[in-house]
């Protein structure tokens, strides 16, 4: 037993990585609410503000069904972003940059995000069918397409 | 109206006339995280009272702390969840932890977990959380986190951390 255990149960400590070598995840919304505990909620915000939008998180919420085509989901996607920006006179959408030689791919595979349809010449009358599969690898044209309409 | 759009590493700024490259807010960073930082930073003119950043996630939350004091006017957090809207202001929960710590906070949260880096089994963020509070040697190393290649200088500190935490 005492030579057993001089051997390591596995290529990676246990402590820090899952049985099959992934890293092990935090709950990283803890230190958010945390924080949040900080201090109260509040609704007055100062006028004048500005607006800056996590852009692929307002696309992921959209409400898009395999009949829109895509001229209708990026005006859905502009309502949405006047919208959320209120009575702002300047709104800023940031999006992700998706490259191909990156750390996401790895984290969208913890996800168990899978392989989905890529089209890179969308059109303003083309339906995506799966418009969620789809946001997986299609960012990028959706991105130029709703910049580009 | 304004509506800046990033589109890969570029940015446009689009009114109801034209569209125009802004090489200003350029950017190669991957995630949007960090980039709406740049955007903070720009939107934040003189005349402007708030910057309203809409968006739940956690990073962005440290991010925002651990650069409020780098930001001319207030910043507020946004999070629209399932059952409610919640906005927080940032520059307070700065204000509350004090610059040493708001600075420290990015470096505490990336060695306790993020996205890229594994978690300690067992170890979650408050109690790292309180560490950072009341050990001005953990605020300093973890200011000095990521601030350099080498982790040299830090490794004695983070050893100690750990054993507090797991302890």
């Amino acid at each position: 037993m005492q030579e057993a255990l001089q051997h390591s149960l596995g290529p990676l400590p246990s402590s820090w990585a899952t049985s099959n070598g992934l890293p092990r995840r935090t709950n990283k919304a803890q230190a958010a609410r945390e924080l949040e505990k900080l201090v109260q909620p509040t609704d007055k915000i100062p006028s004048p503000s500005k607006y800056v939008i996590d852009g692929m998180v307002l696309v992921q919420k959209l409400k898009v069904s395999d009949q829109m085509a895509l001229r209708q989901i990026a005006d859905a996607a502009l309502s949405r972003v006047l919208q959320k920006g209120g009575n702002s006179r300047h709104i800023d959408v940031v999006f992700n940059v998706y490259n191909e030689i990156s750390t996401k791919p790895a984290e969208r595979e913890l996800r168990e995000e899978g392989e989905s349809v890529t089209n890179s010449d969308l059109t303003a009358g083309q339906k995506i069918k799966h418009f969620r599969n789809f946001l997986r690898n299609g960012q990028n044209s959706l991105i130029t397409f709703l910049i580009g309409y | 109206m304004e509506l800046y759009t990033t589109c890969g590493t570029k940015c446009y700024k689009l009114t109801a006339d034209t569209v125009q490259e802004v090489i200003k807010l350029s950017s190669g960073q991957e995630k949007a995280d960090t980039c709406i930082l740049l955007h903070a930073k720009h939107a934040a003119a003189p005349h402007v009272k708030a910057v309203i950043i809409s968006s739940k996630d956690t990073d962005v939350r440290i991010l925002c702390i651990s650069f409020a004091q780098a930001m001319p006017v207030p910043i507020y957090q946004r999070c629209v969840s399932q059952h409610q809207a919640r906005c927080d202001d940032i520059s307070k929960i700065a204000g509350v932890l004090g610059q040493e710590v708001s600075k420290a906070l990015l470096g505490l949260h990336a060695f306790t977990g993020c996205d890229t880096v594994s978690t300690f089994a067992g170890i979650g963020k408050p109690r790292p959380l309180k560490l950072l509070h009341s050990k001005n040697e953990f605020q300093v190393m973890c200011q000095n986190l990521g601030e350099q290649w080498s982790i040299t200088d830090c490794v004695s500190s983070l050893s100690r951390l750990c054993v507090l935490c797991t302890g």
